[in-house]
């Protein structure tokens, strides 16, 4: 189905229409408040968001990729917090979706109309980019599963009602869904972030929190590859897309500017130096959609190229937020530096961009692979 | 697509694909790759994609094993019980 005049889906279209005329007033009340309320679990759920990427006969919304990634652009230039919701919910429903076992895959119902929301739990104190430093433990016991660790910086954990909790157990890293009200759960806010200041983050502590066999996700051995491996790459897809919303938003916050201010006699962008600063910042926002929409689309045509376009992406986006909200910021001059300003905020939450889903340095590093990779596939002729 | 192919030749291919992130496949086909640390995470998630869109089998949850994925000739073995000739 085509929207009217663009070619694009209606579904969007409908998405977009709502952002502009609810969500946007919402998300400044919320980034001020430096809170994301719950009100925006129906609103999203409304969409058809929060079932996007669970197929429709698992009792999702079953959207594109590319359409999923639209909306989290869309999103992440009012709200790069709220935008982090889509990140982590999509991951934990995808997962489900993909290696949950029956009695989890009944739940996605649930998750896709907004019932419950769904977060991401790897990280710990000393295991963030080296996931292999993981020290929560799943011990088996009769009929289930013993857990026991603390897990830090979880995006939206005050509002989830489920976590995607990463543990090691005898046989390897494994995976499993827990729930809020399992006993032996304790979540509390984390410490508050400059970037990513409204989404909710949480610690979660397991305390020989006792999980029934079915919340096991996969099996153990493959839990930090195939689940939180594959989730991460998708993570980083949204992020790369919530990236580029946000880039996007301190770019017109610049153009705005620039044409409507005068200095020295002259409009701000008629200087050559700023409008340098603007052609650069225009051309890292475009390529870095570019790159984002490609790579969508090559996971909606299951491209063995999949990661290759996603580590550029990822890189190319948040590398553009970093330059647009710093641009954003210099042209600002002294209103650019008030504390809590918008401009202020998105600075903040570029930094996160090159932080979540793998640190900058190292997604240089994967691509570094892919890139080799790539190469060696098409200059030995290998398999295609 | 699925498409009809002789055990060495999904051997060839898993050892062509695997020859993209190691340096040398030669000789590799029972070195342990995964236990062994030679290959990074998301190449093992790669390969999985590699071995179902290949070869069109499905991995499903309870085929998550290493043993299943470990070595060259595991992965062989896999696609062979997979497609029902093993
Ligand atoms: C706002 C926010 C939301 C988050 N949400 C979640 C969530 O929902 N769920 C969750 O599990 N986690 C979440 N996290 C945690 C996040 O995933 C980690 O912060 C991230 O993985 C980095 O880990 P770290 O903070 O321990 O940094 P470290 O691992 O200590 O890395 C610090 C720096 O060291 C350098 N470095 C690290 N590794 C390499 C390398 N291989 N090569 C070169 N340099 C390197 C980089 O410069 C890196 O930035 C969130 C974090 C923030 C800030």
């Amino acid at each position: 189905m085509s929207g009217p005049a663009t070619g694009e889906p209606e579904h969007l279209a409908a998405f977009e229409a709502l952002a502009a005329d609810k969500l946007a007033p919402l998300a400044e009340d919320w980034e001020r408040a430096g809170a994301v309320s719950r009100e925006i679990v129906p609103l999203l759920a409304g969409a058809g968001l929060l079932g996007a990427l669970v197929p429709t006969a698992s009792g999702g919304t079953g959207w594109s990729h590319r359409d999923y990634g639209e909306a989290n652009r869309v999103l992440g230039a009012l709200s790069p917090s709220a935008q982090s919701l889509l990140t982590v919910h999509g991951m934990v429903t995808q997962a489900l979706a993909r290696w949950g076992s029956a009695p989890l895959r009944a739940l996605l119902p649930r998750f896709a109309g907004g019932h419950a929301v769904a977060a991401f739990a790897l990280s710990e104190a000393d295991a963030g980019s080296d996931v292999r430093q993981l020290a929560s433990t799943a011990e088996q016991v009769d009929g289930g599963w013993r857990l026991t660790g603390v897990k830090r910086w979880i995006s939206f954990g005050q509002l989830a009602d489920a976590f995607l909790v990463f543990a090691r157990t005898a046989a390897g890293d494994a995976a499993f869904l827990v729930r809020r009200d399992d006993r032996g759960v304790t979540v509390s806010p984390e410490a508050r972030t400059a970037g990513l200041r409204a989404a909710r983050l949480a610690v979660l502590e397991l305390d020989g929190c006792t999980v029934p066999g079915e919340r096991l996700v996969g099996r153990p051995g493959f839990a930090l590859t195939q689940i939180g491996g594959r989730a991460l790459t998708y993570g980083r897809l949204w992020v790369a897309f919530g990236a580029v919303g946000l880039a996007e938003s301190c770019h017109r916050a610049t153009l705005e500017r620039i044409t409507t201010q005068s200095r020295f006699g002259q409009p701000l962008k008629d200087f050559q130096l700023v409008r340098g600063l603007v052609s650069d910042t225009e051309l890292a926002v475009r390529s870095a959609r570019l790159l984002a929409r490609q790579a969508a689309t090559a996971s909606d045509t299951a491209s063995q190229w999949l990661m290759d376009e996603v580590l550029a992406a990822k890189l190319a986006a948040s590398r553009a937020a970093t330059l647009a909200a710093g641009v954003c910021a210099q042209i600002h001059g002294a209103q650019g530096l008030v504390e809590d300003s918008p401009v202020q905020r998105r600075l903040a939450d570029a930094r996160v961009m090159e932080i979540i889903e793998g640190n900058t340095q190292l997604v240089q590093d994967l691509l570094a692979d892919q890139t080799i990779a790539r190469w060696r596939a098409t200059s030995r002729g290998g398999v295609q | 697509m699925a498409v009809e192919v002789s055990a060495d030749q999904v051997r060839d291919a898993v050892k062509a694909y695997l020859g993209r992130f190691l340096d040398d496949m030669d000789g590799m086909e029972d070195v342990d790759l995964i236990s062994g640390g030679l290959l990074d995470s998301l190449v093992a998630v790669q390969l999985i994609d590699f071995i179902q869109n290949r070869f069109g089998v499905t991995v499903d949850d309870e085929d998550l094993e290493i043993a299943n994925f470990d070595s060259v000739n595991r992965v062989v073995a896999f696609v062979e019980r997979k497609r029902g000739r093993a």
